[in-house]
């Protein structure tokens, strides 16, 4: 075969002038441009003098100034962030005033708008969430510490189920499109490039899919297929394999197995586990019953947390969160938090409805998403809650 | 006042385009691009109808982008994502360079990537070049030159990682 050229100024100007000499503007771009503009108001002109004088004053006594008064502002002034509703205390808000002045900067970015599918957090310091609201698959993050969502991906296609899962800096996105067809998305970098993930051919038939990775890369796939029962696949370099597996019934939900061969899967409510890669499975006693649904307040106040098997549930379904040796689980419509001396109610979760994840960031910031797609933060380890405003 | 209104609407009609190009060359990816060109869009219609007796030009408009996609990349350094869905799904295809183009560009640094979309993208000469990225020809020269080679051994290193076969026939 002949070897072609490799000259990279032909390369660059055949990939750059190929790709984007046909490329638009988006439509509304110039409109929201202009409305922004119009409604900015003045400009401010620095001097050629000016400058130099300004610089200082911002890089020292001025920073201070900001700060205290990006600090006021976030206080007082939720912008994005709101109290909910009237049974959530009263915002507390911590997070970082530099971020906050930072993005008040940006009057034209878009805004976080509707409901929340998923939710994850990739490292301690960055968040990501998914929306499938108005027909898109978007991909949203932000450092932990700052205020405002950013979108930084938009995947084709429509979705309605959607699982985001992160390890380390590996990460995976498994949505239901139309027609039941699962598709999947994975990047191994901190979400910096996301490549498509192509699954078995009996994904398009599944009721129900889950990913489990092993050393940073998705390994486990297991699908669940209308007939009830549960195909577990492992990737090779030839694709996906299909395994034997004994002893699980139910549609499974979520699956974990290390490197070890060792696994955990929930399936049909019930927790089963596996030492020897996920051939074998055995249900662990006392583990089934957990509904993790926030139910409604009177009967929920007297439920107490069922077994020793709850902490390893809730972190398979994303509705636990062990951070600074303090695991916190969600759990019929309270807060639960497990320490040395066993199980503690730290209070009501801020809405009532089935909880989709629970995320803390540190041991006081964390995060809840509800199914109906509604994101709480709380800043003081779970005793009070403040709305995201998504609307 | 209407008739500012109406200037400023003009100027960034005809250079939405154009912006949006840009941008999209710079941080290799539509979403992002569409913020970034959406900033600079928005600081061109402000400053046109800031100043009434002001015409933009070429170099001061790709300036204002690539002020805008430099801020946005300060603001939100993680949220880089390089690959379009079309690169993606042609990642199948061993034969497609796009793909090795693309990560090899993410794999330079901003100020490599800029002068290279510049100058072979946007076709700008050098002094063109250094008007835009406000230094000389002759550093433009340099910086052209280290880019060009960094960009190579990226590319080649990529696209051997990607075809072995390839390697092995050198």
């Amino acid at each position: 075969m002949k070897e072609e050229s490799r000259d990279p100024e032909q390369l660059l100007k055949s990939y750059w002038h190929g790709r984007l000499d046909s490329l638009e503007a988006p439509p509304d771009l110039v409109d929201r441009a202009l409305t922004h503009a119009r409604h900015a108001g003045p400009m401010h002109v620095e001097s050629r003098f000016g400058r130099p004088f300004k610089r200082a004053i911002t890089g020292l006594a001025g920073m201070a100034v900001v700060g205290v008064l990006a600090f006021w502002a976030v206080s007082h002034h939720h912008g994005g962030i709101s109290a909910s509703s009237a049974n959530a205390p009263r915002a507390q808000y911590h997070e970082s005033a530099a971020g906050a002045a930072k993005t008040a900067k940006v009057k034209s970015s878009p805004s976080f708008t509707g409901a929340v599918a998923a939710f994850s957090k990739s490292t301690s310091k960055t968040l990501w969430a998914v929306k499938t609201a108005s027909g898109q698959i978007q991909l949203w993050t932000k450092p932990a510490s700052a205020r405002h969502w950013h979108r930084v991906k938009t995947f084709p296609g429509t979705g309605s189920q959607v699982d985001l899962g992160f390890s380390g800096k590996t990460g995976w996105l498994l949505v239901l499109g139309a027609g039941g067809h699962w598709r999947a998305w994975t990047t191994q970098d901190s979400g910096k490039i996301w490549g498509a993930l192509s699954l078995p051919a009996v994904a398009k038939s599944s009721t129900g899919a889950a990913l489990s990775d092993v050393g940073g890369a998705p390994a486990y796939l297991a699908l669940s297929r209308p007939d009830g029962r549960t195909a577990l696949y492992r990737k090779s370099n030839d694709g996906w394999i299909r395994e034997a597996i004994q002893g699980i019934s139910g549609t499974l939900s979520a699956i974990r197995i290390k490197a070890s061969g060792h696994g955990e899967a929930l399936a049909g409510g019930a927790l089963y586990q596996t030492q020897d890669g996920g051939r074998r499975w055995s249900m662990l006693a006392g583990s089934t019953a957990m509904a993790y649904t926030s139910a409604n307040t009177k009967s929920a106040a007297a439920v107490p947390m069922p077994d020793a098997n709850a902490r390893r549930i809730a972190n398979l379904q994303g509705l636990g969160s062990r951070v600074g040796g303090v695991q916190r689980v969600a759990y019929h419509g309270f807060l639960w938090q497990h320490q040395r001396h066993g199980w503690q109610r730290i209070g009501r979760l801020p809405a009532q409805g089935p909880v989709r994840s629970l995320t803390f960031v540190t041991v006081d910031n964390g995060y809840v998403l509800f199914k109906s797609g509604m994101i709480y933060v709380t800043h003081d380890g779970g005793a009070s809650w403040v709305r995201y405003h998504n609307e | 006042m209407a008739d500012l209104a109406n200037a400023a609407e003009t100027w960034v009609e005809q250079y939405a385009d154009r912006v949006f190009r840009l941008a999209h060359a710079l941080v290799g990816e539509r979403t992002r691009a569409e913020d970034a060109a959406q900033e600079s869009l928005y600081n061109i219609a402000r400053w046109c109808l800031n100043h009434p007796e002001f015409t933009p030009t070429d170099a001061w408009v790709y300036q204002v982008t690539r002020n805008a996609v430099r801020d946005q990349a300060r603001r939100w350094p993680q949220a880089t994502v390089p690959l379009d869905e079309g690169l993606a799904s042609a990642a199948v295809d061993p034969g497609v360079e796009r793909l090795d183009v693309a990560r090899a560009l993410t794999a330079l640094s901003d100020h490599d990537r800029e002068v290279l979309v510049f100058f072979y993208f946007l076709d700008l000469t050098t002094e063109e070049v250094a008007q835009v990225l406000k230094i000389s020809p002759t550093a433009v020269r340099i910086r052209l030159s280290r880019a060009r080679k960094r960009f190579k051994v990226v590319f080649e290193r990529g696209t051997e990682e990607q075809n072995p076969e390839r390697r092995r026939r050198r």
